[in-house]
């Protein structure tokens, strides 16, 4: 399915999006190497009406200097959202894009059904670094399987320094009690995803959600790095439309075994 | 004068060199014997063979009393040997002659359900799945320790079985593998049958299952009593089983089961959920043809499945009434295929709670949690009861997610041989097997104080029921 572009005004920005798709509605906010329409939004498009956000300060917006911290991002987002009409919705995130979209459900709880956590960046383990450095270097950090990329998909090391200072001032430290505790109180069924080969957030700090969430659910995708989407892009959306339509219920599987009639 | 008993075919009658001929062909031997005895008294001039039936030694009028003693040879697990030999006779049973005979003879049996009994030394989050990180290594190993010790005591009183079931990611049972536990108790615990009750069938590899349990029973000498089932609500969610799927699954893994035990030729299987081109298990096991197996489950399918293979049914925890609907159902399937059921072909399970008085009895019962110490969170717990179907043979029947198992033995020891005896003909369970305390509880004294009071106070008394 192929995703359209489009453009709607909040907060004093004007802001791209890329929408594909019938059904509930799905806004995905990207990682801080900004937006990219992966397989993963196509698969989940089969369902969803898929909305992908570029936000203030990534892509090819300009830079983004009014943006102070995290919730003001999120508040943006949201506002973004009401513009088009959407009442309640899913919200996917991914990385630093997580961050944000869990600042959006602590402001907004009413109105986000449930959230997709791709690698998030919220809590990191010590010492974690933004990821910098060339294209190739970038993409071994990124994918499991950068060889599988093309050439077209590989991050452009431009686009990431001019939102560098952005992602710095909002990516808060690596952990953020008052935050943590904050995520205790969040209702929305959430589920985080980690790659088992994750090299930029560590898979180990999945376990800070799973206790901090009151219905919050963990997933390793095998033989995924950070870029889950990209690299098990069919693993991770089966497992993520599956959540969004039944949220706790995900955990009964309803996968057929049967060989022969 | 000796009598050697023992269920037919075990091999008690290859043991000696001079047979007698058995009591059931001549009811009339015991007064003979008792003139023959009496007029020579030089001791074991006569060696009595052979099983015999409860019934025929209530009927005789000559008891032979300070004549004669008994010695029980025990096929463990109830069935035939496939190559009786004098090393494969089972150990001479129980701590005494008399308890013995009770234990050969008996019509009601009784198994004792072991689960592990973790005592968590700090209080444990309360939903399931539990998390794994709650666990205590030094907990574990000691519930494991203290198992083979309460085992070894439930052998010593006279217990028939030892019973181990399937359950995940709980400290409630800590048994998730019934073949590792019945391993472990196996070689440990020298005499006591041992009945796997029983693997998951549908989210388990049925040639995996049957080969463990072909194991399982040629290392214990035949001790192994088997029963397969389907799995309580929540196990659907370990390993991932589609509960839709669950009793297709089952019922075509226990047929495939049965089927890679007695099959002597490689064999494939084009099944529905199940297929492999190449079946042909070692080692088969070691009773023949296979160790006595129950399906167990209250379900009309679980019923014929066990009708249509000759197998034993096995129901829990319901009323007496209600389980007794499924016993029925299952004798009624099994006439349709032209067998009867013995009675020891019917196990019920059930947890009893017995205490020196009714009334002590009743307060443990009110002092015990109205709900499943783990309970699921309500969104999974609402879907799986839409999903999970459940019949009492035939009638529809609520999975049992969130409520606390009923118990359906309560009271002093004689209130409970009552209610054994009631349960004897309403449900005509010939084997009874009990949780005495619940199975969460790590109060283990309590535990045993109750296993001491039903070895010595209902035990004796329900062995002639």
């Amino acid at each position: 399915m192929a995703f359209r572009e489009g453009h709607v005004d909040a907060d004093g920005f004007r802001i791209r999006f890329f929408e594909a798709g019938d059904g509930p509605a799905l806004v995905h906010l990207h990682g801080a190497g900004g937006p990219r329409i992966t397989p993963s939004h196509e698969l989940l498009s089969r369902s969803f009406r898929v909305i992908a956000f570029e936000m203030p300060g990534f892509g090819q917006s300009p830079e983004n200097t009014r943006s102070e911290s995290m919730s003001e991002l999120a508040t943006t987002i949201a506002r973004a959202v009401e513009a088009l009409g959407l009442g309640a919705f899913n919200l996917w995130g991914t990385s630093f894009g997580a961050t944000t979209a869990l600042w959006l459900a602590l402001q907004a709880p009413e109105r986000v059904l449930a959230l997709v956590l791709e690698a998030p960046a919220a809590i990191r383990q010590e010492g974690a670094r933004p990821v910098s450095g060339s294209a190739l270097e970038m993409a071994r950090l990124l994918y499991a399987h950068p060889e599988r990329l093309a050439a077209d998909a590989l991050p452009d090391p431009a686009t990431q320094a001019r939102s560098q200072p952005l992602v710095r001032r909002l990516r808060g430290p690596d952990r953020d009690p008052e935050f943590e505790s904050r995520l205790r109180a969040l209702t929305a069924p959430t589920l985080v995803l980690l790659g088992t080969l994750d090299r930029v957030i560590s898979p180990d700090v999945g376990r800070i959600y799973k206790e901090l969430l009151p219905d919050g659910h963990l997933v390793f995708v095998y033989d995924a790095a950070h870029a889950i989407s990209t690299d098990r892009p069919e693993a991770f959306s089966e497992v993520a439309a599956d959540f969004l339509r039944r949220h706790d219920a995900f955990v009964i599987s309803r996968s057929p075994t049967l060989i022969h009639p | 004068m000796v009598w050697i008993l023992g269920p037919r075919q075990i091999g008690e009658t290859t043991l000696p060199r001079e047979i007698a001929r058995t009591w059931q062909r001549r009811p009339d031997l015991f007064p003979k014997l008792r003139v023959l005895t009496d007029r020579d008294r030089r001791p074991a001039r006569f060696l009595l063979l052979g099983s015999a039936s409860p019934s025929l030694l209530n009927q005789s009028s000559e008891s032979l009393a300070g004549r004669i003693a008994y010695v029980a040879v025990r096929a463990p697990a109830g069935r035939r040997r496939r190559d009786p030999h004098p090393g494969g006779i089972g150990p001479l049973a129980g701590p005494s002659a008399s308890q013995a005979i009770d234990a050969t003879l008996s019509a009601v049996k009784v198994s004792f359900f072991e689960t592990g009994r973790y005592c968590p030394p700090t209080p444990l989050p309360s939903e399931w799945p539990v998390p794994s990180g709650a666990y205590d290594p030094d907990a574990g190993a000691r519930a494991f320790r203290d198992m083979i010790e309460r085992l070894r005591y439930v052998e010593a009183l006279g217990f028939d079985w030892i019973s181990v079931s399937e359950h995940h990611y709980s400290p409630r049972i800590l048994t998730p593998s019934p073949m590792v536990s019945a391993a472990f108790i196996a070689a440990h615990v020298p005499h006591i049958a041992i009945a796997l009750l029983g693997p998951i069938v549908p989210h388990s590899n049925p040639i995996r299952v049957a080969e463990e349990l072909a194991m399982l029973d040629t290392m214990s000498e035949g001790r192994l009593v088997v029963g397969l089932l389907r799995g309580t609500t929540n196990e659907s969610l370990t390993y991932d089983l589609n509960p839709d799927e669950a009793r297709e699954r089952t019922d075509e893994g226990m047929e495939l089961v049965l089927k890679a035990w007695t099959e002597p030729q490689p064999f494939g299987w084009q099944g529905r959920h199940f297929q492999y081109r190449t079946v042909s298990i070692w080692p088969r096991p070691l009773q023949a043809p296979h160790p006595p197996t129950f399906a167990l489950g209250t379900s009309k399918e679980s019923c014929e499945f066990a009708a249509r293979h000759h197998l034993g049914c096995g129901v829990s925890y319901g009323s007496f009434e209600a389980v007794a609907r499924a016993t029925r159902y299952y004798r009624e399937q099994c006439a349709r295929y032209g067998w009867e059921p013995s009675p020891e072909q019917i196990v019920y399970r059930a947890n009893m709670i017995v205490a020196e008085t009714d009334a002590e009895a009743e307060a443990r019962l009110r002092a015990l949690p109205n709900q499943a110490p783990f309970s699921m969170r309500p969104g999974v717990r609402d879907a799986m009861a839409t999903l999970d179907s459940r019949n009492i043979a035939g009638q529809a029947r609520a999975p049992v997610i969130s409520g606390a198992l009923p118990t359906t033995f309560l009271g002093s020891p004689d209130t409970v041989v009552e209610q054994v005896r009631r349960c004897r003909e309403v449900v005509g369970a010939g084997v009874l097997d009990l949780s005495l305390h619940p199975p969460g509880s790590g109060d283990l004294d309590a535990l045993k104080r109750a296993l001491e009071l039903f070895g010595t106070k209902v035990l004796p008394h329900i062995r002639d029921i």
